[in-house]
Formats: C-alpha cells, structure tokens, sequence
C-alpha cells in the first residue's frame, strides 16, 4: 500500500517536473561558439615523455644499501672485526694472537711465498 | 543522403575540420546548454560553460576513444565545469531563483501556467548540485540510470541513491502546491 502512494507520487512528480522551465538556446550562440574555437590551438594529443629524475632513484638506494650493510656487519656479529684494519680493530688483533687464535694472515703469507704445498 | 557518424565527425574534426565539428554542434549543443542550464539555474554564464566544453573537445577530438562516448563526456565535462563555476561564485544560482514570483504568495489551486512552471523550477534550483544533476540527466535528458551513471562517473546504486533523495526533496518543497500544481497541469491536459 505504502510503496503504491509511493509510486504514484513518483509518477506525479515526473508528470510535474514536465512543467518545468525548456530553456531556449540564446540566438547565435552556435555561431558565437564557431567564432571561439578558430582562435583556439589545438592541442598534441601526443604527450612527451619525460624520464623522472635521477636523483629520485639515488634517494630510494641510498638507505636501501645503507640498510643491507648495517644488517651484514650486525648479522656476521665478530667475524668480520679481524679484517678490519689495525686502526680501528688493532687491540682485537693483538688480543687475538696472543690467544692463539688463527686468523690465516700467517698462512697466507706463507703460502704466498710457496711454502706451504 | 545518410548523415555522417559521429565517428567520422570527430576523425574529420581532429583534421581540423570546421565544418565537421559545426555538425557535431548542431547535434549536441541543446542538450549540452540545456543541462548547463538546469545545474547553474539559468545564469547568465550558462552558454560560456556550454561553449567551454566545446571549446575543450575541438582542442582534442582525439580523446574521445569511442563515439558513441561522445554525448556523455560532452555532459560530463560541462557538468564538471558548471560546478566548478558554481563553486567559484557561490551565489551565482541566485540570480534565477530571485527573478520568479515568491511561492508564499499564492497557493492552492489558483496557479497558472508560469506560476507553477516557476516553483517547479525553484524546487529544482534548491537541489544540491549532485542530485540536481542527476534529476537533469534522467529527468530531462531522458537517459537512463546506467547511462545516467556513467556521466557522472558513479554506480546505478549510487545514482539511484541521488535519485531518491533528489525525489524526496522535490517532493517536500513542493508540498505546500502539489494539489494545485496537479490540478493545473490536470487542466492543462485536459
């Protein structure tokens, strides 16, 4: 019943809506519209490429690496202090071959002068 | 002799072609103005607004990809446009309201023919701008809600939500004449 009165008040709607204003085309306004466009460029429809900047790329790598090597030299914890250089790691080295510990400097050297087969 | 497509129009027209795009004008300017028209409540700016949107499909007839597109996006970009006008002069839709005779002064059933074409035109003018439009592209226009939709860049179930709501509010600012608005236009009829 409801959506009957409903439908029916739609319907007189549409109907009065019929009695609203046909606004007339002002005279000339198509020739005055023809008048405006022969003083308008046309536009490229091609757009030029234009690359983005290089420093956008840099910007985005430059903490990327900065990340992956905090991640190695904290990942690899001590393994990496022996081939540090003695400026910075020199007490650690000392240390370190007083303990006894390889670190495959002297091997090296040896094998180097072919002394070791 | 069978009238051009408006595919041909529009290829003819991107050659720079005057009188191509003249036809296309004499085919979609009313509709265009008339739409105009509605959303900025016949202020005078309307046919700049149509003419802008013309004036934007002559740049680049290119753009449109398919012609049977052409009717749409010719509204939707006039639309856009007068709301963008609307927006930027916010009284600019009083002008139309303010020229037509103040509803509190007669009712009932003693309307003529222009007092009651001006409250239609007033309880139109009240709208908000999207439901405005889309009463305008379904009501006036006669497109149907899926097309309807596609100007506006939206659902069906959202236009038909616009709808609703555009009815209810027609409806409610027209209350106080609907018995009279009907009986004229029952007169009229008959």
């Amino acid at each position: 019943m409801e959506n009957s009165d409903s439908n029916q008040m739609d319907e007189a709607l549409a109907k009065l809506l019929k009695r609203a204003t046909d606004p007339a085309i002002p005279e000339g306004a198509e020739a005055r519209l023809m008048a405006a466009i022969q003083a308008v460029e046309p536009q490229p429809s091609i757009v030029k490429f234009q690359p983005r900047p290089r420093f956008q790329r840099w910007a985005v790598g430059l903490p990327l690496a900065a990340s992956l090597a905090l991640g190695i030299y904290l990942g690899s914890k001590d393994t990496f202090d022996t081939y540090l250089p003695d400026s910075i790691m020199g007490g650690t080295l000392a240390d370190t071959s007083e303990s006894g510990l390889s670190t495959g400097l002297d091997e090296a050297e040896s094998y180097a002068e072919g002394e070791l087969t | 002799m069978q009238a051009a497509s408006d595919a041909n129009l529009l290829l003819a027209s991107a050659r720079r072609d005057t009188a191509a795009f003249a036809e296309l004008v004499s085919r979609y300017y009313k509709p265009v103005y008339r739409m105009v028209w509605r959303m900025m409540n016949g202020n005078a700016e309307t046919e700049d607004v149509a003419q802008e949107a013309f004036v934007k499909l002559w740049q680049n007839p290119a753009q449109i990809r398919e012609a049977k597109a052409l009717k749409g996006w010719l509204m939707r970009v006039a639309s856009n446009l007068a709301i963008d006008r609307l927006r930027r002069k916010p009284h600019a839709d009083i002008d139309a309201i303010e020229d037509v005779a103040d509803p509190r002064q007669r009712t009932g059933a003693d309307l003529d023919e222009k007092t009651a074409t001006d409250r239609v035109d007033q309880a139109i003018a009240r709208l908000p701008e999207r439901q405005k439009l889309a009463v305008s592209l379904v009501y006036f226009e006669g497109m149907s809600n899926i097309t309807a939709a596609a100007v506006m860049e939206i659902s069906v179930d959202a236009i038909e939500s616009l709808l609703t709501r555009g009815r209810r509010a027609l409806k409610e600012s027209l209350a106080q004449d609907w018995r009279g608005l009907l009986e004229e236009l029952s007169s009229k009829v008959g």
